[in-house]
């Protein structure tokens, strides 16, 4: 029973060991070689061509103006031209006196609400601005951050790693396609297969394997054969980079 | 209980292992080299008396003129093989594949010859891919004699160009053209694409122009300007006879099966307009394009839906095409003001047409789909009159670029232009048609 309970916590650690492990390795990176890769300098961000949005001018509240309203098209015969009545004019209220004291008083609260509202004004002011600074950063982030675009990482930084890494992927690319060949027939027929190659740290080619099958067979023989003859790839950025799998498309990029 | 605790570390170690692991994702677009090696073997005698003959052989020779009409092969000499090209037998398990890999060889082409005392001669070839050793095609052929041995080569490369394409119609097919030999005569004449079986079937005096095949290969229709008149002209191939028709109309200017076998035919009625006629080719049947401008050179799709015209309705003459179902009829071509002799492909995606620009006429082929237009012939001299052939690939037409107007082959693409043998005189209004078996 106690040797049980020893394999049973033995196998339970491991299990929990292997789930940490696995969370912690990260996915396999992929490279879309079709976009080209961008490097950005943020420090001195180009102006972007889109014109940014201006902030909003600060317009002082003034009142609307009333429109005047648009006259009436009245027929007028001069025959029944009538006298306007004379209105009674209400009788104007008689103004308090004023002392010295209370006008400064006024003039004082006066002063006081225009600059609180001045204050408000600029901040607002201000705000406006950064909210467009910010928006036009985040549109510039977005196109930088285009399916295949660099190598970017979940927060949309670009290390000098995931470059590396495209460039090695590019190299590939050059060295395979070199040796893949293939009649160019320009057939509306999409073939793609998919071949892994193991490569050492030196980047010699260990073993390779048709991974997806394009269900031609002599398509995929012109893959693999690419591959055969192609023997030495680049050495890769990483020591741990040894795994390829590569897409053998058949269409040409447009 | 040490097995245990082994297999417990073990299994604690096995994440680690698996996470030093990574993978790159790369995607490759188009191959690197559009063309593929391939080597012809030495011809071998099936009867197990090793190689036929060191002398040059017949039927490798048609299969090498043939195969370098595909410009997607290239065909290495066997002299740069390690080893040579004389093989132990034909059959997969004979060959050794790996020599022909070190001069990176993609396709080995073999051929076998079975001589027996009172049977017909039986013909075999295969090729092989290097790389895999598989089949790639294989065919027999019996009663092979001298006489059918280009014969036989065709049809092998139609069988190979189909595997590779999908389509081996060129191999299939003939072409029919007008050749000037003298003053004002002008007959039509075929041959294979090639340049084989080279062939006068007209014999009228006066010009015949612009022919046309059924779909069967069975006639030919081409419009014929004598001295005094203007006649359709129609060569039966069957029966080697050609008669004329004297249309209800003046000036014949384009004539074209239709795939159910009825003739359209742009004729001058008061005004140039496309028709079609009567099965007896004696009455018109219906107006297919009719305007106050010239209408000529119609050129059908495969199905017979769609036709592709040159009309000057608006000013110079452009490319249009009508659907002879819904009626609707749309302008194909915009630039340039003189675009001409355009033809459909037989699956009714592309024109190609001739253009004049600065420097002479140029072939251009436009995509219906997408509204786009490739340059694919260069000069010098002028690129007039395409055909397409039935594979909708390879494309013919005439040109002057060596001083008098011959028949050339390119493919819709563009690309390396070969001339096709049609002997003395100008060669024009190449039209490609289909094999009549015998």
């Amino acid at each position: 029973m106690r040797v049980l309970s020893w394999i049973l916590s033995l196998f339970l650690h491991a299990g929990v060991v292997y789930a940490g492990a696995y969370m912690a390795t990260p996915k396999a990176v992929r490279v879309s070689l079709d976009t080209p890769v961008y490097q950005v300098d943020l420090v001195r961000l180009a102006p972007a061509k889109k014109a940014r949005p201006k902030p909003k001018p600060v317009v002082l509240a003034k009142p609307a103006p009333v429109p005047a309203p648009a006259p009436e098209a009245v027929e007028i015969s001069p025959a029944e031209k009538k006298v306007p009545e004379k209105k009674p004019v209400p009788e104007k209220p008689a103004k308090p006196k004023l002392d010295r004291k209370r006008v400064l008083a006024e003039a004082l609260t006066h002063a006081q609400k225009d600059v609180a509202w001045l204050k408000r004004m600029d901040r607002k002011a201000l705000e406006n601005e950064l909210s467009g600074l910010r928006e036009s950063v985040a549109e510039e982030d977005s196109a930088l951050r285009l399916p295949g675009a660099g190598t970017g990482n979940a927060t949309g930084d670009v290390s000098s790693e995931d470059g590396l890494i495209a460039i090695y992927a590019k190299l590939v690319e050059m060295a395979v396609k070199e040796n893949w060949r293939f009649p160019r027939l320009h057939s509306e027929r999409v073939l793609v297969a998919k071949v892994e190659i193991h490569v050492n740290p030196d980047g010699g080619i260990l073993d390779y394997k048709l991974l997806v099958s394009s269900g031609r067979p002599d398509f995929d023989a012109s893959a693999l054969k690419a591959v055969d003859e192609t023997k030495q790839l680049p050495i890769p950025p990483r020591p741990d980079l040894s795994v390829l799998r590569i897409n053998f498309n058949l269409q040409e990029l447009e | 209980m040490r097995i245990f605790l082994v297999a417990a570390v073990w299994v604690c170690l096995l994440p680690l292992t698996a996470r030093a692991e990574k993978a790159l994702t790369i995607d490759i677009h188009g191959p690197g080299m559009s063309r593929v090696n391939m080597v012809l073997a030495a011809p071998m005698d099936l009867a197990g008396r090793g190689e036929v003959s060191r002398e040059p052989d017949k039927f490798q020779e048609y299969l090498k003129q043939n195969l370098k009409f595909l410009p997607f092969i290239n065909l290495v000499p066997g002299s740069e093989i390690l080893g040579g090209v004389v093989l132990d037998g034909v059959d997969r398990d004979r060959i050794d594949f790996n020599r022909f890999q070190l001069r990176r060889v993609d396709l080995v082409l073999t051929t076998g010859r079975l001589f027996e005392p009172g049977k017909p001669t039986r013909l075999e070839c295969r090729v092989y891919e290097v790389f895999t050793g598989r089949l790639l095609v294989g065919r027999a052929y019996l009663g092979v004699a001298e006489e059918n041995l280009a014969r036989v080569a065709d049809m092998f490369c139609a069988s190979f160009m189909e595997k590779l394409t999908g389509n081996g119609d060129f191999f299939r097919s003939v072409l029919a053209f007008t050749k000037t030999e003298g003053q004002g005569l002008r007959g039509i004449w075929t041959v294979n694409p090639q340049g084989r079986g080279l062939r006068q079937v007209t014999f009228l005096a006066g010009s015949s122009v612009s022919p046309s095949w059924s779909k069967d290969g069975r006639y030919l229709v081409f419009g014929h300007h004598g001295t005094y008149d203007h006649t359709l002209g129609v060569w039966d191939a069957e029966q080697d006879r050609t008669f004329q028709v004297k249309l209800p109309g003046g000036t014949i200017a384009g004539a074209v099966f239709t795939p159910e076998g009825r003739v359209a035919v742009a004729l001058s009625r008061g005004n140039m307009d496309i028709f079609l006629l009567t099965p007896e080719l004696l009455k018109i049947r219906k107006t297919l394009v009719r305007s106050w401008a010239i209408d000529v050179s119609p050129s059908l799709d495969k199905s017979g839906k769609k036709m592709a015209f040159v009309s000057d309705r608006q000013g110079n003459p452009q490319v249009y095409v009508k659907n002879l179902e819904t009626d609707k009829t749309r302008r194909v071509t915009y630039e340039g003001n003189y675009n001409t002799s355009p033809s459909l492909s037989p699956d009714g995606r592309l024109v190609a047409f001739s253009r004049r620009t600065k420097n002479g006429h140029r072939i251009f082929v436009h995509n219906l789909a997408t509204s786009t237009e490739k340059q694919v012939t260069f000069g010098p001299g002028n690129d007039e009159e395409p055909a397409f052939a039935p594979d909708g690939y390879f494309l013919a037409f005439s040109s002057n670029r060596s001083g008098r107007y011959k028949i050339y082959l390119t493919t819709r693409h563009g690309g390396r232009v070969r001339m096709v043998p049609t002997g003395k005189g100008a060669a024009t209004h190449p039209c490609f048609g289909p094999v009549r078996n015998p």
